[in-house]
């Protein structure tokens, strides 16, 4: 029981994303820099970090493509020392990179060696892994001491491998943020009732008053906090709206303009 | 009498939620066998035939079972593929079973995949690779030390990868994802494009909101929203948009040069 508690007194919980290759990416920083996407691989022997982005912060592989990161930090704040790395491309990352399949840049693998140090529990569902370190050393894995290492054990390698020619496609856009209105709603009771506008926000501007009932939002009618939300999900800032609203038996008409930020 | 109904109804409603907790919280573990390369290998069953040796793989986006599997265990494959893998696209399978635990409609590339072949050579037959189409669909709890994962049950539905990548190979679309947040925070952070350093700058905070009430102030630094980095606006919008309406969202912010926790539940609204 004992050994329990501090067991989970030591687990991370550590974010990841399901890329739109269905590959767990978790990202990382390396002696302080990036964050890099690297892909969690049981089906890799170690860990891999590309030619390319290892270049982009100065690291150097010894004769057999080892590099030993003096730090190696796992988003959520699990850290590793001295940790040795292959400063190699896998091939079926040059694919993927290349015909942008994973929806971002992919830098590396994170494979057994660090794994198997730790439980590891993954919910897909959720986006999130919990790793307790374990006190166990996994032993170093076989065929991958020198030159000959096998990589990793993609399932769409060899079709990655045949693409990894045609690099074509570029990576996606950044990113628009949403807008905001600080518009506040009245929660729980199913009509769109203001409760108040942030002060001097878009909607606070525009004279949204308490109690005022919004109908529609650029002319879809929104009877929910759900369906309001649906509407306004991909309005950038900047990007005007309208939005109708009831007061005292008038129907208005507004025009915001959605300022940045949260 | 009413009374008493109700109270057995109680009871019986107690008892649901229970055991439907226990039930939904107790996993089933699966043995696994660590190879000398470090590969994880689970003794598999595909429509009640086997076992199969069968590598562990979170790194592959589908499952893949070898043509050998696909004749003894009778796995349809389709007859009109798209054929881009070297494989006649997606077998369906009515069950994969590792230890007690059973998947019950599933799909799979039927494929001899090379480097298989050649472990096979070194650590045995081996006849495929169980990925993401499959483990998806549970929490997992991969234990190298005591060689065994758990499996919880999980309401996760995995996209059909293969339908998605092709889709993604073959479209030109130009369209821009839009990071919405969840809820009303009132704030905004933001860094110059020289600043390297990690988080981002607190900008400006609308008084009386969410995160104005929470502590957070003009000249902070975010460093994290619920564990996920902000080194980039997009990256906190991202994290906005995970944290759920009318949760606790924590925040650990850097002031002058130490850092603590704010925790900030968003309005809603937008």
């Amino acid at each position: 029981m004992g050994s329990k508690a501090s067991e989970n007194a030591r687990s991370v919980e550590i974010p990841f994303r399901v890329t739109k290759s269905s590959h767990l990416v978790v990202r990382a920083k390396i002696n302080n820099k990036g964050p890099f996407n690297f892909i969690v691989d049981t089906g890799a022997p170690v860990c891999f970090f590309t030619l390319e982005a290892g270049k982009t912060i100065g690291l150097t592989a010894d004769e057999n493509g080892w590099c030993i990161l003096d730090k190696f930090t796992l988003e959520g704040g699990l850290i590793s020392e001295k940790h040795r790395v292959k400063l190699e491309t896998p091939f079926q990352l040059v694919g993927m990179n290349g015909m942008a399949l994973g929806g971002m840049e992919l830098h590396g693998l994170i494979g057994y060696d660090l794994l198997a140090r730790h439980k590891i529990e993954i919910d897909v569902s959720n986006e999130t892994m919990v790793w307790t370190p374990l006190d166990f050393t996994p032993k170093f894995p076989l065929g991958v001491s020198g030159k000959s290492t096998p990589g990793s054990l993609d399932a769409l390698g060899a079709f990655m491998k045949t693409i990894g020619t045609f690099t074509g496609k570029k990576q996606d856009l950044p990113p628009e943020l949403r807008g905001s209105l600080g518009i506040i709603i009245k929660s729980g009771i199913g009509e769109l009732v203001v409760l108040e506008t942030l002060k001097d926000s878009p909607g606070n501007i525009a004279g949204i008053l308490p109690g005022d009932l919004i109908l529609k939002l650029n002319d879809v009618q929104t009877n929910s906090l759900e369906q309001l939300l649906q509407v306004y999900r991909s309005i950038p800032a900047g990007k005007k709206v309208k939005i109708e609203i009831l007061r005292k038996r008038q129907i208005l008409t507004l025009e915001l303009s959605p300022g940045k930020g949260l | 009498m009413r009374a008493h109904l109700a109270l057995i109804l109680k009871t019986f409603l107690t008892c649901l939620i229970f055991c439907g907790k226990i039930q939904a919280e107790k996993p089933i573990s699966v043995p696994l066998e660590v190879l000398k390369s470090g590969h994880i290998v689970v003794s598999v069953k595909v429509n009640e035939k086997g076992p199969y040796r069968l590598i562990f793989d979170t790194g592959a986006p589908v499952t893949i079972i070898s043509s050998k599997i696909a004749t003894e265990a009778k796995v349809v494959k389709p007859s009109v593929g798209f054929s881009l893998f070297g494989a006649g696209g997606q077998a369906n399978i009515q069950s994969i079973e590792m230890g007690n635990l059973k998947t019950l409609g599933n799909s799979a590339i039927v494929m001899d995949h090379p480097t298989i072949k050649i472990m096979s050579k070194f650590f045995g037959p081996i006849d495929g690779i169980i990925g993401f189409s499959t483990y998806s669909r549970y929490r997992i709890s991969i234990n190298y030390k005591d060689s065994s994962i758990a499996f919880f049950p999980s309401t996760y539905i995995p996209q059909d990868t293969i339908k998605a990548m092709i889709e993604r190979l073959t479209s030109n679309s130009k369209e821009r994802e839009t990071i919405c947040p969840s809820g009303v925070w009132g704030f905004e952070a933001g860094k110059s494009s020289t600043d390297l350093a990690d988080g981002l700058d607190v900008i400006s905070v609308v008084p009386g909101s969410a995160a104005a009430n929470a502590g957070i102030k003009k000249g902070q630094r975010v460093l994290s929203l619920n564990n996920i980095w902000t080194d980039s606006v997009e990256d906190l919008f991202y994290a906005a948009k995970k944290s759920k309406l009318g949760e606790k969202a924590k925040f650990v912010i850097l002031e002058n040069d130490k850092a603590k926790t704010i925790v900030v539940t968003p309005a809603s609204g937008i």
